[in-house]
């Protein structure tokens, strides 16, 4: 069994379309200027409708994580002890990521971090993070 | 002032393993063991919430319990529903229950739970997975619930300093706890110490074993009613002084701020509606799916100053002994975590101590405080009980 891989709808398309073209980009309200994370239909801040996607620069740095040694599916078994973590980005918005590429041992918050790209079943490419 | 409300009675299940009970039998049993114990009689009862069972294990097929319950109790109901907000969805029914008794509907609402949790990776895992974090992007990076919620843990060890002494000296002191109840699932296991808790083989880090909250079946029963009804059932009901609930996010990769995760502002709201204040309590039931979150908890509820948490278990405070007990039942650490039935066993245990039944582990407790989250500390719920109204 492998990884999982998202679901995608209309509203989530855009986001996969550029991380197969290793892009990383994020909705951005076009009234108020916030980025908002999860995609979703509106902006938290101002509940204007008008969201744009905007590239990202794929940097930031460690906010919180946990080194799993206990898989919850076989798809991930394999990579135990695996880094499960959260980035805050340098735009501000944080994201759930695995650290990837590091010794599980030398994670430490704050560090910077930046963009990687994981390929996983059938070559589909999904956004990972590595200290710098 | 409001109208007073109680808790007037309160019946557990002894938390285990009951793979011959169907589950709305477990529901059954909950309904008859408080029947059996307190002086409940047909007419008592106007309303019913009900906690659904199964979420734990990807089945979710008892959203209509509360229509079987209406029936098999033979309620003519003024108000009956069930009731899902996670963790906290007992202390929410509490809340819901007393604005129902305040505003008219009922004299006496009738609260159940029954819950069966299976191991982690058991049934519902790659369900569990994307529920518990966003379904389409988090969930692709093996999210489940210990490492959700020890990336809580991490960032305030980091923030505060706290190390896994603290954690273990929760789990040590509320072993010690359980020790004391007939009924908690891990009293036969004996004494924690540090060591031994330090020593557990690693889940995610900074959890160990013995940091998480044990799997079991079980679930309970409480009846909430206005004064009247409630000194009727119970000489001396635990009167329900203040409550507040804060529901704010879903997802723990959107966490910004541990000072600010929702619990302070439900403590803020029960406190005002009490007229008291964190040193007024003298029990503190905190939620505990693994051993940090007492620590959180204490702080978060206003009972310690920011980052003295670590330092009040390490220093027994919360044990046996202790100036202020935490969670006197051995807490979902050691008394038992009956899924979607778990925050029953918090409130049973508040509400018992105020009550004075609490047998061989009974504190002075004229005033204890409930603390129940849900989701990955998505929403929170506050009760402050007392031994007046």
């Amino acid at each position: 069994m492998s990884k999982l891989l998202p679901d995608i709808d209309d509203l989530t398309q855009p986001f996969w379309d550029a991380a197969q073209q290793r892009r990383l980009v994020m909705q951005r309200c076009t009234d108020c200027g916030a980025f908002v994370w999860h995609p979703q239909p509106w902006c938290r801040a101002c509940y204007g409708q008008r969201l744009a996607w905007q590239p990202l620069a794929g940097t930031g740095e460690l906010f919180t994580y946990s080194v799993v040694h206990y898989a919850p599916l076989p798809g991930y078994a394999d990579e135990v002890p695996y880094v499960l973590a959260t980035v805050r980005l340098t735009e501000g918005p944080q994201m759930m990521t695995n650290l990837i590429g590091c010794d599980w041992r030398e994670v430490r918050i704050g560090q910077p971090l930046e963009l990687r790209w994981e390929e996983r079943t059938g070559g589909f490419l999904v956004p990972q993070f590595t200290p710098v | 002032m409001p109208v007073a409300v109680a808790i007037a009675a309160v019946s557990e299940l002894t938390p285990g393993r009951y793979p011959q009970r169907a589950t709305h039998a477990l529901y059954q049993d909950a309904i008859a063991t408080l029947l059996a114990q307190w002086p409940i009689k047909p007419g008592d009862i106007q309303g019913l919430l009900v906690a659904p069972a199964g979420m734990a294990d990807g089945v979710s097929d008892n959203i209509f319990v509360h229509e079987r319950l209406v029936e098999e109790l033979g309620l003519d109901s003024t108000f009956a529903e069930t009731v899902n907000v996670g963790g906290s969805t007992h202390a929410v029914m509490a809340i819901r229950a007393a604005l129902a008794i305040r505003a008219g509907l009922a004299d006496g609402v009738l609260c159940v739970s029954a819950g069966r949790f299976p191991n982690v990776g058991g049934g519902g895992a790659q369900r569990n997975t994307r529920m518990f974090a966003h379904p389409d992007f988090d969930s692709l990076y093996g999210p489940y619930i210990p490492p959700i919620y020890a990336q809580v843990a991490t960032r305030h060890m980091h923030e505060t300093g706290i190390g896994r002494d603290a954690m273990a000296a929760v789990a040590v002191g509320q072993r010690a706890w359980a020790i004391r109840h007939p009924q908690a699932l891990m009293a036969a296991k004996g004494p924690l110490t540090v060591d031994s808790v330090l020593a557990a083989r690693p889940i995610a880090s900074p959890f160990h074993l013995l940091d998480c909250s044990v799997p079991c079946d079980g679930g309970g029963a409480f009846l909430v009613a206005s004064a009247a009804l409630a000194r009727r059932i119970n000489p001396q009901p635990a009167w329900l002084r203040g409550f507040g609930e804060v529901h704010r996010r879903a997802n723990i990769s959107q966490l910004r701020r541990l000072d600010d995760v929702g619990g302070q502002a439900a403590a803020q709201a029960a406190f005002r509606m009490a007229g008291l204040t964190p040193g007024d309590v003298r029990l503190a039931q905190l939620y505990d799916s693994f051993s940090y979150n007492p620590i959180l908890g204490v702080e978060h509820m206003g009972l310690v100053p920011a980052g003295q948490g670590g330092r009040f278990f390490l220093d027994g405070r919360g044990a046996p002994g202790g100036d202020l007990p935490v969670n006197s039942n051995g807490g979902l650490l050691s008394f038992g975590h009956t899924g979607d039935a778990s925050g029953m066993s918090v409130i049973a245990e508040a509400a018992l101590q105020v009550m004075g039944r609490a047998g061989d582990r009974q504190v002075s407790a004229p005033v204890a405080l409930v603390h129940c989250y849900g989701g990955m500390m998505s929403e929170h719920a506050v009760l402050l009980l007392g031994n007046v109204s």
